[in-house]
């Protein structure tokens, strides 16, 4: 693991971006971080606080609106729209504001934006469900329209991070729902159609993650949009791991049950691969090592288990604790979801589990041996 | 920022910024220490892109030494996942193979565990995981010896004994992940000592709604129990023991301790009968007040626990407040005060039967002002603290 290191200036962290090229405005860098360096960052546990305050005061006015009978609804997307325009107005007044009103305003903002947020789906839902009547789950295409242009909308107009992470997980899940929604549920072909919708959309999300999150052109802006990726992806392999039991999902040329796996397999090696800079440039027997067993590992063990390491990694990679975090605890869920839910005896996820722990052990032995060999030969 | 908020900041947006309050023009701090916060400032102003963060962080905190990582997160997993097995494979409870050797494969594998950490030796990873192996596999062994004997003993007294019986190794492992797993054990038999079983319907009727023939309080316990933890941990920190210096080492047991702190507080909101219009005795002298909570209707232990509670949380304040600075842990007792102040208004506003639609209103507008106060309170300790930091400097 990374020792801290000797603290660095940031006049010299300044210099040295400078020197490589990569700093865009050197002097007008430099006065932002003076300015920002007055305020310091509002630690994570505030933030947090904040989130509770805000949540719980969504709650009452959203009732307060409900009860009151001013929900309805055939004014509810009118109404919405409205709100919203009041959440915009309630933040151009906390800018302007002092810092003690600043939090007041800026709570009531976001609490107005999440009710009429809510406001705004259920009246597009309302009055264009009947244009999407075409599968039992009619409703569902509109909300998820609807989700989808509350998101769009409001996206770079707030600057409210949780708001928009929010939004997009809503978007992304209900997304997922439509399409699978789409044929008809009674058909005979709905079992392998939704198998590989999902194993679409497990695909697809995954490469959307990677590029916001590893392209360097793409904005910070976009970091909500990339953790709820990642969150839907989690979503996704429980459904997936749920769902193996159920008929409508049986396995479909032995593939719906094992492609995430190798999907979330093949992401877990890219990104190894991006982290120590390509295997092209480190292609040795270390690398193969790797590789093999993280190809061995998507036949023991479940999707879930391999995007929790992916997250391990991405948060070591990035210098995201926040998500390494969640690898952690998502990689104990999982398990305890292993032991409780799959349809396989206990007996059977005790060896899976046993052969998942001892593959991993083994490639460690091999890879420290490997090394070793390594410096002997290079001593010599 | 982006879009049209350019600047706007509040806890709740993605800078989380306070509001400027110095002109523009002055100088940036030279030989102010860098920070992985200043990197995500320049990135989310756009002075640098994604792969400019990347470099910028490498620079702060070099990601090298990828095999060294690797080879921990292959042992912790690995471990993690080969642990997981044996646990499932005996819970199987394996017909197929007679009791003797059921106990010689997990003795076995317990002095085995042992053995290799003692040869790899606690400093390193290794051992301390061969060594965390081991106060698992005593579980396992617990579990198979009640199964075989039949003991019948209530569950709590096998997460007890486990938990007694691994407190050696925990203390000489100095390594985290066994701490959190005894203090995982410890507070498991403290649960199933009251409620013989997780269930989370008994324990929500326990807390609002309850009885006098309640003999013990069981929330008392478990911030007893959590807060030696806690106070353990500061006492080694004093001391200088590294490994637990981690702030998430202080914030779990916190957690832990000031959550079983607050349910009394609230149980004696929810549950306590009201009486308007009466008198308080102040000196002697009757004074009229609009309402008082009558206590004496609840249980004595829940009076007793919503006063261990209140008393738990003021000494949390005061201690990380003026001794262990911690904002974390002034923001959990914050959190708990919020919290049984929305319930003391909600009660209180529905004792008055003012009807649903003011209740809800008034209960908007509380809920913004009691957070924004309590933000605005933590933010303005914050400050403090950092100026009295840097005028030592």
């Amino acid at each position: 693991m990374n020792q801290p290191n000797e603290p660095i200036t940031a006049g010299a962290l300044l210099d040295t971006l400078n020197a490589k090229g990569i700093l865009h405005d050197p002097e007008e860098a430099g006065k932002q971080l003076a300015v920002g360096s007055v305020g310091e960052k509002v630690p994570i546990y505030l933030r947090i606080l904040t989130l509770i305050g805000a949540v719980i005061a969504t709650g009452f006015f959203f009732l307060f609106l409900a009860i009151y009978g001013i929900l309805d609804e055939d004014t509810l997307l009118i109404l919405g729209l409205v709100f919203v325009a009041a959440a915009y107005g309630l933040l151009i007044v906390a800018k302007k504001s002092n810092p003690i009103l600043h939090v007041f305003v800026a709570t009531c903002s976001f609490t107005i934006l999440a009710v009429s947020k809510i406001m705004f789906v259920i009246g597009f839902v309302e009055m264009f469900d009947d244009l999407f009547s075409l599968s039992s789950r009619g409703e569902i295409w509109p909300a998820t329209l609807g989700v989808g242009l509350a998101t769009v909308l409001t996206y770079k107009l707030f600057p409210f991070v949780l708001d928009r992470f929010i939004s997009s997980c809503y978007f992304l899940g209900f997304f997922i729902g439509a399409v699978i929604a789409l044929p008809d549920l009674d058909s005979s072909v709905m079992p392998v159609v939704a198998a590989w919708i999902m194993n679409f959309f497990f695909l697809a999300y995954m490469i959307c993650a990677g590029f916001l999150l590893l392209h360097e052109k793409v904005k910070k802006l976009y970091d909500p949009v990339a953790y709820a990726l990642i969150c839907t992806l989690l979503g996704l392999a429980v459904m997936q791991s749920g769902l193996m039991s159920d008929p409508k999902l049986e396995p479909v040329l032995g593939f719906e049950i094992w492609l995430p796996n190798f999907i979330a397999g093949f992401g877990l090696l890219y990104l190894l691969s991006y982290a120590v800079g390509g295997f092209k440039k480190q292609m040795d027997s270390q690398v193969i090592v790797i590789a093999v067993g993280v190809i061995l590992l998507a036949f023991f063990t479940n999707a879930g288990i391999l995007l929790s390491i992916l997250l391990m990694v991405f948060g070591r990679m990035n210098h995201r604790p926040l998500v390494s975090f969640t690898g952690w605890i998502s990689v104990t869920g999982f398990l305890i979801y292993y032991y409780y839910q799959l349809d396989f005896t206990l007996e059977t996820k005790s060896y899976v589990l046993l052969g998942s722990g001892g593959l991993l052990l083994g490639v460690r032995l091999i890879l420290n041996a490997l090394v070793t060999r390594k410096e002997q030969n290079s001593c010599a | 920022m982006n879009g049209f908020c350019g600047g706007c900041d509040s806890v709740l947006s993605v800078d989380g910024m306070e509001p400027m309050d110095t002109g523009p023009d002055q100088p940036v701090q030279e030989q102010a220490s860098a920070s992985c916060e200043w990197v995500e400032m320049l990135f989310a102003s756009g002075h640098i892109d994604r792969s400019g963060r990347q470099a910028a962080l490498d620079i702060l905190h070099p990601r090298g030494a990828w095999q060294a990582w690797l080879s921990q997160l292959l042992l912790i997993l690995g471990a993690v996942l080969s642990l997981a097995g044996v646990i499932f494979f005996f819970a199987v409870n394996w017909q197929s193979i007679p009791a003797w050797a059921k106990f010689t494969i997990v003795e076995l594998a317990i002095a085995g565990c042992l053995v290799g950490a003692w040869r790899r030796s606690l400093e390193r990873l290794t051992g301390k995981m061969l060594l965390l192996s081991a106060g698992v596999l005593v579980g396992v062994f617990l579990a198979i010896f009640g199964q075989v004997y039949q003991t019948g003993a209530d569950s709590f007294v096998l997460f007890l004994e486990w938990a007694v019986l691994i407190f050696g190794w925990a203390i000489i492992s100095r390594f985290r992940a066994y701490w959190v797993l005894w203090g995982v054990l410890a507070n498991l038999s403290v649960w199933l000592y009251f409620f013989r079983g997780i269930d989370a319907g008994a324990a929500f009727e326990f807390i609002f709604s309850p009885t006098r023939e309640m003999t013990r309080f069981l929330f008392v316990d478990m911030a007893l129990l959590n807060g030696a933890i806690l106070a353990a941990r500061e006492w080694a920190v004093a001391r200088g023991v590294e490994w637990l210096q981690p702030n998430w080492t202080r914030i779990v047991p916190a957690f832990c301790t000031i959550l079983p702190l607050s349910l009394p507080i609230w149980t004696l909101i929810v549950a306590a009968d009201i009486d308007y219009n009466t008198t308080i005795s102040v000196l002697g002298l009757d004074i009229p007040i609009f309402a008082k909570f009558v206590i004496s209707s609840l249980p004595p232990l829940v009076i007793y626990g919503a006063g261990a509670g209140i008393l738990g949380l003021g000494m949390f304040y005061a201690c990380y407040r003026l001794k262990a600075r911690s904002l974390g842990v002034l923001t959990l007792v914050t959190l708990s005060v919020c919290l049984s102040l929305e319930m003391l208004c909600i009660r209180v506003l529905i004792e008055m039967s003012l009807g649903t639609l003011p209740i809800l209103l008034i209960g908007f507008m509380f809920t913004v002002v009691n957070f924004g106060l309590a933000v605005m309170f933590l933010r303005k300790i914050q400050l403090q603290w950092k100026g009295s930091y840097e005028s030592t400097q």
